[in-house]
C-alpha cells in the first residue's frame, strides 16, 4: 500500500475503532438488557480489538511518518496524538462497561 | 491606542510584508475584472457567482435573522419578567419559543459562519473562488428561500410548537394536527440542501484549491476549523432530514415511523435528531473557534502556541461529537449501562477543549495584548466559553444530569456555550474583517460600549438562569408562580437580555457610520498574518492578480521575499481560472476553468421553493410542477455553454482529462455520495432499530416474509448495469465515441428495467405503508432508492444527448466519470438494501 493511502488509514483506524466500541456496547448493553441476560463477555474483547486497532495505528504512524513530505508528516503526528487521546476514551468506556451497571 | 499607532507597534514586531504582485501590472488587471466582474445590473446581481458577494449576503441574511431571532427572545422575555403576566397566550409563547430556537441554531449561527467561511476562505488559501461557485450561489439562494418558508408559518398563523427539536409524538399527527411543524419540518429539510452543498464545496475548496505551497500544516487555523466543520455537515445533516422526512411521512401520508401503536417507536425521532443535533453544536462553535485562533495572534503579536494541538482539537471535537448523541437522552429511559459510555464520552470531550483553552490563552500569556474590540470578544469567549464548557462536563454526569434535566440550567448552559461560544467570537470577527469586507474601519469607542453592554448584559440574563435551573424551574413555562426566588432571578434575566438588544443596536449603529465614515483601512489595518490581507480592502473581484506561493504558516510574517506562483498571464485573463493543488501538500497539480455566472442556480432554487411549497400545501400538481422545473434547472445548469471568445470560455477550453482523483468535480461527487449513503445508513439503521425495538419477529408475524425471484432479477439488471457504463467510461478514455453511446443507453435500459421490475413487486405486495412501521419503512427505503435509480437515469439521459453531440473526447469527459460514480453507488447501495430488507429477513423472521 502507498504511504498516502497508509497515512489515511492511519487516521481513520483509532476513531472508527473508538467509535465501533462505543456503538457495539451500546448495543449489546441495550441486547443485554432487553433479554435480562449478563452483559456478554462480547462486549470486553471488542475493547480488547479497538485497543489492538488504535496501538496499531499509532505504531504504523511513527513509522512512516519520516518517509511523508511536511504536510503528510505534521497529519501523521495530528493522528499520533489523536490515537493517544482516543486510547484514553477506549479505555474510559471500559470502566463504564467494567463498572456502571442496570437497566432501569 | 489608536489604529495608526497599533500598527506602527505591530510593524516593530512583524514587519508585515507585501506580495511583489500588489502593485498589479495595469494589463493583467484590466483583463482579470474583463473575465471575473459580473454584471451590474439586476440580472448580475442574481447571477452572480463571486464568493465575496455570496458570502456578504450570507451575512447580511443571517444577521437578520438573528435580529428576528432577537425579537422573539425578547418577547419571551418580557412575559417572564414577572410571575403570572399575560403578554402572550401559552401558544404564542411555545411558537416563539420556537421558532427564537430554530432561527438562531438554523438560519443565523450556521448560516453566519457559513458566510464568514465563503468570503474568507478563498482569499485565506489563495484561490479566486470557491471550487463550485454555481453551487455556492445555489446554496445561498436555498438558505434564503428555505427561511422564507419557515417564516411564512407567521402570516399563515400557524407557528410550530414544539421547541427547536420537536419531539415526537408531541409533533406528529395526534398532537399537533395543525400545519405549523410542516413548516418547520419541510423548511428544515429544504435548508439541509443548502448546508450540504456548502459543506461539500468548503471541503473540495480547502482539498484542492489552496495556493501552492499552503501544505495542511501551514492552513490558517479558521480555515482547519471550517474543514472540520463541512465534514461534520456533509455526514450530520442527513439524519436530520432522514428524522423530518420520516415525521412528515407519518403527518401526510399515515406511515408509523413514530407511532407506537403502529409498531414504530418516539425515541427513533431523538436518536435521529440528536445524531445531527450533538454535531450541530461543534458545527456552530468550531468555526468561532477559528475566528478566535485567527484574532489572538493579531493582537498579541505573535504566532499562535500549539497549532498541531488546536488542530487536533478540532478534529477531535468533531469526531468525538458524533458518538455522544444519546446523552442528550440520559433521561428517557435508556438501559443505565448503555448511557455509562456515553457519559465517558462526554467526559472525553474536555480533553480537546482543554486544549484549546490552554493554547489560547498560553498565547495571550506569551504575547503583549492591544486591547482592540476584536480582542476584547475573543477574550470574553474565552471566559465563557469556560463557564458554559465547565456546565457542559457537569451535565455529562449522569446523576446531575437526571436533576437538573428540561430546566432551565440546561438553558443556561447551551446559551454560554452557543451565545458565549458562537456570537462573542462572531462580534470580534465582524470588528476584525469589516475592514477588509468594507474597506474601512469600525469605531473603537462605540465597539468597547458593544462590548461592554453585552459582556454585562449576556451574563446579567444567563448566568441566573443556572440558579433558576437549580431551583426547579422548567424551561419552555410560559409563567410561573410568584413569591418566590424565582421573580428576581427572572427579572434579572429579562433587564440582561435587554441589555444585550442595546449592545446590538449599538453595533448596527456602529457598522451604519462606519460603512459611510469610518477610517480608510487600507489593506492590512491590523498588520495580520494570512493571506486575505495580502490584497485590497475590499478586495478585486479576481482576488489575487497573481496567486501566492506559501513558505509559511504566517504568510504575511514571513520576512522572506514573498513570490507568486507561476500562471502564464494570458491563460489568467482568457477565462475565469485558479490553481488545482494536491490535497495534503498543495503541490501545483493544474489549471482549474471557473464557470461563469449563471442564472440556473437562483433558477434552481427556486423550483425547489416550487416543489416544497407544494409539498407544504398538498397540491400534488404543484409538487410534480416542481419536480419538472428542478430537473429542468440542473439540466440548464449542466448544459456547457458555447458563446464567443472573451465573455464565456467555448467547450474547446474545457479543462483537459485529469486524474479522477484529482478533479474537483470528482471530489464533489464522491462527497455527495458519502452524504447520501449517510442518509441510506440512517435509515437502514431506522430499519433495525425498530426490529429491534419491537422484540419480536422482523417482519412481523402478520407480514409474509419478503419473496426472492423478483428482487433478485432486479439485483442482476441493476447491478449488471454498472458494466456497460464502466465499459462506456473505458471506452471514451480511449476517444471513442461509439462505444460511450451504446454503454450508456445499455445500462440506461437496464436500470430502467430494474425500475419496471420494482413496480412489479410493488403491485404484489399485500401490504402498504400505512400497514404499521415495517411496511413504512419497505416502501421508504426502496422507493427513496428509487428515486436515485431515476436521478442516475436522468444524468446518463443527459451524458448520452451530449454524446451524441459530440462534447465528449478523451480529453473531455469528466462529466462521465462523475455520472458512472454516482451509478456505481446507486448499484451499491441497492446490496445494502437487499440485504437487509429481503436476506436478513429470512433470518430474522
Amino acid at each position: 500500500m502507498n504511504r498516502d493511502r497508509l497515512l489515511w488509514l492511519c487516521v481513520a483506524t483509532p476513531i472508527t475503532a473508538w467509535a465501533a466500541q462505543l456503538l457495539l456496547a451500546y448495543f449489546l448493553a441495550s441486547l443485554a438488557c432487553s433479554k435480562g441476560i449478563a452483559l456478554p463477555v462480547a462486549s470486553h474483547l471488542v475493547t480488547v480489538a479497538a485497543l489492538i486497532a488504535t496501538v496499531g495505528a499509532l505504531l504504523v504512524t511513527r513509522r512512516i511518518r519520516s518517509d511523508l513530505g511536511a504536510g503528510g508528516a505534521f497529519l501523521a503526528s495530528v493522528s499520533a496524538l489523536g490515537a493517544a487521546v482516543l486510547l484514553v476514551g477506549i479505555a474510559l468506556g471500559e470502566l463504564a462497561l467494567l463498572f456502571v451497571r442496570g437497566c432501569a | 491606542m489608536r489604529v495608526e499607532d497599533r500598527r506602527g507597534a505591530a510593524d516593530a514586531c512583524f514587519p508585515s510584508v507585501r506580495l511583489a504582485a500588489d502593485a498589479g501590472v495595469p494589463s493583467l488587471v484590466r483583463g482579470l475584472e474583463r473575465v471575473w466582474e459580473s454584471a451590474h445590473d439586476e440580472a448580475g446581481w442574481v447571477t452572480t457567482t463571486d464568493h465575496k458577494k455570496i458570502g456578504a449576503r450570507y451575512i447580511a441574511t443571517a444577521f437578520v435573522f438573528f435580529i428576528l431571532g432577537g425579537i422573539e427572545a425578547l418577547v419571551l422575555r418580557a412575559q417572564l419578567a414577572l410571575p403570572g403576566q399575560a403578554l402572550v397566550d401559552p401558544a404564542t409563547y411555545d411558537g416563539l419559543f420556537t421558532m427564537h430556537g430554530t432561527t438562531m441554531i438554523f438560519l443565523f449561527a450556521t448560516p453566519m459562519l457559513s458566510g464568514f467561511g465563503n468570503y474568507l476562505v478563498p482569499l485565506m488559501i489563495g484561490a479566486r473562488d470557491m471550487a463550485f461557485p454555481r453551487l455556492n450561489a445555489f446554496g445561498y439562494w436555498v438558505f434564503v428561500l428555505a427561511g422564507l418558508l419557515m417564516y411564512l408559518s407567521f402570516p399563515a398563523s400557524s407557528l410550530p410548537q414544539n421547541g427547536w427539536f420537536a419531539y415526537t409524538p408531541l409533533s406528529g399527527p395526534a398532537y399537533s394536527p395543525e400545519s405549523g411543524i410542516d413548516f418547520w419540518s419541510l423548511g428544515l429539510i429544504f435548508l439541509g440542501i443548502a448546508t450540504t452543498v456548502g459543506g461539500i464545496n468548503f471541503i473540495v475548496t480547502i482539498a484542492k484549491l489552496r495556493a501552492p505551497g499552503m501544505s495542511v500544516d501551514r492552513m490558517p487555523l479558521f480555515v482547519w476549523n471550517i474543514l472540520v466543520t463541512a465534514i461534520a455537515m456533509v455526514f450530520a445533516i442527513p439524519s436530520l432530514t432522514v428524522a423530518a422526512a420520516l415525521l412528515e411521512l407519518d403527518r401526510y401520508i399515515g406511515t408509523h415511523f413514530y407511532d407506537p401503536g403502529g409498531g414504530g417507536n418516539p425515541l427513533l425521532w431523538q436518536h435521529l435528531f440528536w445524531i445531527f443535533g450533538h454535531p450541530d453544536v461543534y458545527i456552530i462553535f468550531m468555526p468561532a473557534a477559528g475566528m478566535v485562533s485567527s484574532i489572538l495572534p493579531v493582537f498579541v503579536r505573535r504566532p499562535i502556541v500549539g497549532y498541531p494541538a488546536l488542530v487536533l482539537a478540532s478534529v477531535l471535537t468533531i469526531a468525538i461529537g458524533f458518538g455522544v448523541w444519546a446523552h442528550h437522552m440520559f433521561a428517557v429511559g435508556l438501559p443505565v449501562q448503555a448511557l455509562g459510555f456515553f457519559s465517558a464520552a462526554s467526559m472525553l470531550i474536555a480533553i480537546p477543549a482543554g486544549l484549546q483553552m490552554a493554547a489560547w490563552i498560553a498565547t495571550i500569556w506569551a504575547g503583549r495584548a492591544l486591547w482592540s474590540t476584536a480582542f476584547l470578544f475573543a477574550v470574553g469567549f474565552i471566559v465563557l466559553f469556560l463557564l458554559g464548557g465547565l456546565t457542559g462536563v457537569m451535565l455529562g454526569a449522569l446523576p446531575f444530569d437526571w436533576q437538573v434535566t428540561d430546566s432551565y440550567f440546561v438553558v443556561a448552559h447551551f446559551h454560554y456555550v452557543l451565545f458565549g461560544g458562537m456570537v462573542f467570537p462572531l462580534f470580534g470577527a465582524f470588528y476584525y474583517w469589516f475592514p477588509k469586507m468594507s474597506g474601512r474601519l469600525l469605531d473603537e469607542r462605540l465597539g468597547v460600549a458593544n462590548f461592554v453592554t453585552m459582556f454585562v448584559g449576556f451574563n446579567l440574563a444567563f448566568f441566573p438562569m443556572h440558579i433558576a435551573g437549580m431551583l426547579g424551574m422548567p424551561r419552555r413555562v410560559y409563567t410561573y408562580p410568584g413569591g418566590s426566588a424565582l421573580d428576581a432571578l427572572n427579572l434579572l434575566s429579562t433587564a440582561g437580555s435587554f441589555l444585550i438588544a442595546v449592545s446590538v443596536v449599538i453595533f448596527i449603529a456602529n457598522w451604519a457610520w462606519a460603512s459611510r465614515r469610518g477610517h480608510v483601512a487600507g489593506a492590512d489595518p491590523w498588520a495580520s498574518n494570512t493571506l486575505e490581507w495580502a490584497t485590497a480592502s475590499p478586495p478585486p473581484v479576481y482576488n489575487f492578480d497573481r496567486i501566492p506561493m506559501v513558505r509559511s504558516r504566517d504568510p504575511l510574517w514571513d520576512k522572506r521575499t514573498p513570490r507568486t506562483a507561476s500562471e502564464p498571464a494570458d491563460l489568467a485573463t482568457s477565462r475565469r481560472q485558479t490553481f488545482g493543488t494536491s490535497p495534503i501538500e498543495a503541490r501545483a497539480e493544474t489549471y482549474l476553468r471557473m464557470p461563469m455566472d449563471s442564472l440556473a442556480p437562483a433558477l434552481a432554487a427556486a423550483a425547489l421553493f416550487v416543489l416544497f411549497a407544494g409539498l407544504l400545501l398538498k397540491f400534488l400538481v404543484v409538487v410534480a410542477l416542481g419536480a419538472v422545473l428542478v430537473i429542468a434547472a440542473v439540466v440548464l445548469w449542466l448544459w456547457p455553454t458555447r458563446e464567443v471568445r472573451g465573455a464565456h470560455l467555448p467547450i474547446d477550453d474545457a479543462p483537459r482529462a485529469i486524474e479522477p482523483g484529482r478533479a474537483p468535480g470528482w471530489w464533489g461527487v464522491a462527497l455527495l455520495v458519502g452524504t447520501d449513503a449517510t442518509m441510506f445508513v440512517a435509515l437502514l439503521a431506522s430499519y433495525f432499530y425498530l426490529g429491534f425495538a419491537a422484540n419480536a419477529s422482523w417482519p412481523p408475524p402478520e407480514i409474509e416474509r419478503p419473496r426472492l425471484l423478483m428482487p433478485l432479477i432486479g439485483s442482476a439488471l441493476l447491478l449488471g448495469s454498472s458494466a456497460p457504463i464502466a465499459w462506456a467510461e473505458r471506452a471514451i478514455a480511449r476517444g471513442d465515441r461509439t462505444r460511450l453511446l451504446i454503454g450508456l443507453v445499455v445500462g440506461w435500459l437496464m436500470s430502467a428495467a430494474f425500475l419496471t421490475v420494482q413496480g412489479f413487486e410493488y403491485l404484489q405486495k399485500t401490504f402498504a405503508p400505512q400497514t404499521n412501521a415495517y411496511g413504512s419503512l419497505f416502501f421508504t427505503i426502496t422507493s427513496f432508492h428509487g428515486l436515485h435509480v431515476v436521478s442516475a437515469l436522468v444524468l446518463v439521459a443527459v451524458l448520452v444527448a451530449r454524446g451524441l453531440r459530440g462534447q465528449f473526447s478523451r480529453d473531455r469527459h469528466l462529466a462521465v466519470q462523475n455520472v458512472a460514480l454516482w451509478w456505481h453507488f446507486v448499484g451499491g447501495a441497492w446490496v445494502a438494501i437487499f440485504a437487509a430488507l429481503y436476506l436478513s429477513a429470512q433470518v430474522l423472521r
